[in-house]
């Protein structure tokens, strides 16, 4: 009930559609670019598509958009209150929307699929191992970043903020390691070599292969974050 | 930790403090458990890798995976890459990023047994950096190399001729000649395959110098002494001692090697018996000939012609190219000779990386060598001489000085050989494979050279790797290794071809986009139609 609630909230309103529509010019635009610059080269374009600078900055922004609303909104115009005392946990409530602004990117980024279908129809075997590999990937970080963010719109009851606080949130979990290596400490350099997302993808989903490591990395950090926003949600039953 | 309302409902402040660090100690623990997840999720065991592509492109050859999980210890790999220069900037790029991705696999596929270590050569310059410490440490004196390391045992490969061949290109006058630079081969993971099984060797193989009959010394650092190569050695995992016969009676049954480097005075019977024995049931044996002995005191020319290698007398000349770029003959400079990798033989284990590096080799002073009749079931080989026609034999009649120029009528220009291999099974009682040794069956492998000014300190510099790779042959310590060709499928678009490039960036770029535009649109105007249905 809450995720069909989410998402219908989602595709009524035009943000969603203007992200929609400028993301994918820019990864599309993106994808071709850079298959041109690879002299025609189908994996490394596909490479970069699903796991170039651009990549990483529609990553950072998009995710924060689409989930800043969905509590920070909901608790200043007291339908969270509402939600509350209605019969469904908070866990519920927060899974739903996860589920849905997951959805949305998940949507977002099948045209991952579609340029491998469009690659296929003109005459080049695009690897579907590889293409699936990057859609596998790009689905994968938009978990993560879609926890990051909602934990954010339940710290916050400012939208704005929220998505604010959601991108210096994503920016300092791709920098990790370049952060943690400033203080020139071994322990802290190893800690945030095991929670390298970049170097993760670059060797996993990115080149076509599954790696269980990186996928337990990203499935216990989400979930750990949808922890974290649920109890983020409970505690504003004590304001 | 769940808050009932039982404990919400008339709270003090103390409550809610205890709330709170329930709730802080909730979360510690959550992370501390999400974080000792993915550590342990990183573990060889606990880990599976898959490769979804089409041609594998994403696994180490079977032979690679399996050495790498044989190691006895963690190999650490340091990687000390930089661009190269024009014309090969872009050529070197490619075989550098291919072989940092074989090296990632391999990090990858086995990170309990092999640390890969990038070092940033940007910094470099000032001589104290750290990365020039470990380059240091490690002797490593050119850059574009990786070093494959486990303890004190090192191999260093470089990327020129080891890893890729390249082709320069040609850029003349005349169009339909012209050729890009470009990277003709790459043999990236049958390198690393080959430095990994060279450190997990164990065993030492000894090498043992003979010493006493007037040999150049094995720890000087004069230009004819041989500091160099006893260094290079023990760096290259070899024990190195000297033998003296005299002293020392039988060759040590540990032998591996022994080597015979320019003797003045000759074996007695029983040191001469004790060499060939130890040749003869397995061992290797590397002569280098004393350009000046002769007669009875020709040792090596002795011992290597019952092996079909003919040491002849004499000095091999050649006339050098002065400062205005005349040749010149007439003094002792015309028996430094430079053998160029196209003068090398292609196919011998010493020689074929050499020729494929395109590295040259040094010899002064070298004796003229003859290939006769291979010993029985054996094998001769040439290694390298001087190219025909530039070159001529110096040899005086005795009590004459040497006049180092050519003489029509008594000397012959020609190509002249200057290093020769024999190869031959077994030809007495009681053969052995020698310890240490990798080889299964018991193989007589014998190495001449026309000089010890080959492995001499004076041409170090340059011979490095061809000395190591007679030691190393001579110990069956080749370390070729074969990988199973790849049939990676080159998938590209046709540029310029076709518009199909056109086509996708059309798809891409403006119809999905598109597309989204008119569903947003045609929701947009559902909505609007009809508000209390679209809510």
């Amino acid at each position: 009930m809450i995720l069909r609630r989410e998402l219908a909230g989602l595709f009524l309103s035009p943000l969603a559609w203007i992200l929609l529509c400028v993301g994918l010019f820019v990864v599309g635009w993106n994808f071709t670019t850079q298959i041109e610059g690879a002299r025609g080269d189908v994996f490394v374009g596909m490479q970069f598509a699903a796991g170039g600078p651009l990549y990483w900055g529609v990553m950072i922004f998009l995710p924060p958009l689409i989930t800043m609303r969905m509590i920070s909104e909901e608790a200043r115009t007291g339908m969270l209150e509402f939600l509350q005392t209605a019969p469904v946990t908070d866990t519920a409530v927060v899974v739903g929307k996860f589920l849905a602004a997951w959805g949305f990117m998940a949507l977002f980024w099948s045209c991952l699929l579609v340029y491998g279908l469009a690659i296929d129809l003109l005459g080049v075997d695009p690897d579907w191992g590889v293409v699936l590999g990057g859609y596998l990937g790009a689905v994968s970080v938009s978990a993560l970043f879609c926890g990051v963010g909602l934990l954010c719109s339940a710290m916050t009851s400012t939208p704005l903020l929220a998505a604010f606080f959601g991108i210096i949130a994503n920016i300092v979990a791709i920098r990790l390691p370049q952060l943690a290596a400033l203080p020139k400490a071994k322990w802290l350099t190893w800690s945030s070599g095991q929670l390298d997302l970049v170097s993760g993808m670059q060797r996993s989903w990115l080149i076509g292969v599954f790696d269980s490591q990186v996928a337990v990395l990203f499935g216990v950090w989400t979930a750990l974050f949808l922890f974290l926003c649920v109890r983020a949600v409970e505690a504003r039953r004590w304001r | 930790m769940a808050v009932t309302d039982g404990e919400l409902r008339g709270t003090n402040r103390w409550t809610r403090a205890r709330i709170g660090a329930g709730v802080a100690l909730n979360v510690a623990l959550a992370v501390a458990a999400a974080f000792g997840l993915t550590v342990l999720a990183g573990r060889p065991s606990a880990r599976v890798r898959v490769d979804l592509t089409a041609d594998q492109r994403n696994r180490l050859d079977p032979a690679t995976e399996s050495v790498l999980s044989q190691l006895p210890e963690k190999v650490q790999v340091d990687v000390f890459f930089r661009p190269e220069a024009q014309p090969l900037t872009a050529a070197f790029a490619e075989a550098q990023s291919r072989m940092y991705d074989v090296l990632l696999l391999a990090a990858d596929t086995r990170p309990d047994k092999l640390k890969l270590v990038q070092h940033d050569l940007s910094g470099a310059s000032t001589g104290d950096s750290v990365v020039e410490q470990r380059m240091a440490e490690l002797g490593v004196d050119r850059v574009n190399v990786f070093v494959v390391s486990a303890g004190d045992r090192r191999v260093v490969v470089p990327i020129f001729g080891e890893v890729a061949e390249f082709d320069i290109g040609f850029m003349g006058q005349d169009p339909a000649q012209r050729r890009l630079p470009s990277m003709i081969s790459f043999r990236g993971e049958e390198a690393l395959l080959e430095a990994l099984l060279q450190v997990s060797l164990t065993d030492a193989p000894a090498v043992y110098f003979s010493y006493g009959q007037g040999e150049p010394d094995l720890y000087g650092d004069e230009s004819v002494d041989l500091g160099k190569l006893h260094s290079e050695l023990v760096a290259d995992g070899f024990r190195v001692a000297r033998w003296t016969p005299a002293e020392d009676g039988p060759i040590p049954d540990d032998a591996a090697v022994l080597a015979v480097m320019s003797p003045k005075q000759p074996f007695d019977a029983n040191e001469s018996e004790w060499v060939r024995a130890f040749l003869e049931r397995g061992g290797g044996l590397v002569l280098a000939a004393n350009p000046f002995a002769g007669g009875d005191a020709d040792v090596v020319g002795a011992l290597a012609r019952d092996y079909g290698v003919v040491v002849g007398p004499g000095v091999v000349c050649s006339p050098y190219r002065s400062a205005t770029g005349g040749l010149v003959e007439g003094d002792a400079q015309v028996a430094g000779l430079t053998i160029l990798p196209d003068a090398m033989n292609r196919d011998h284990a010493i020689t074929a990386p050499l020729r494929r590096a395109g590295r040259p080799v040094r010899q002064n002073f070298s004796r003229p060598l003859e290939l006769s009749r291979a010993p029985d079931r054996g094998l001769l080989a040439d290694l390298f001489g001087t190219l025909p026609g530039q070159s001529w034999v110096e040899a005086p009649a005795p009590g004459e000085d040497a006049n180092w120029a050519y003489d029509e009528d008594s000397e012959r220009l020609g190509a002249y050989l200057l290093a020769a291999t024999s190869v031959f099974p077994p030809q007495r009682d009681g053969a052995f494979v020698p310890e240490a040794v990798q080889r299964e069956r018991p193989e007589c492998r014998l190495f001449v050279a026309g000089s010890h000014f080959v492995f001499s300190n004076g041409n170090f510099a340059t011979n490095r790797d061809f000395a190591r790779n007679v030691f190393n042959w001579a110990t069956s310590r080749e370390f070729r290794a074969r990988i199973s060709p790849r049939s990676i499928e080159d998938r590209r678009f046709p540029l310029g071809a076709d518009d199909s490039l056109h086509r996708l960036h059309l798809v891409s770029s403006y119809l999905l986009p598109l597309l989204a535009t008119a569903a947003g649109c045609y929701v947009a105007w559902r909505r609007r139609r009809n508000p209390l249905r679209s809510q």
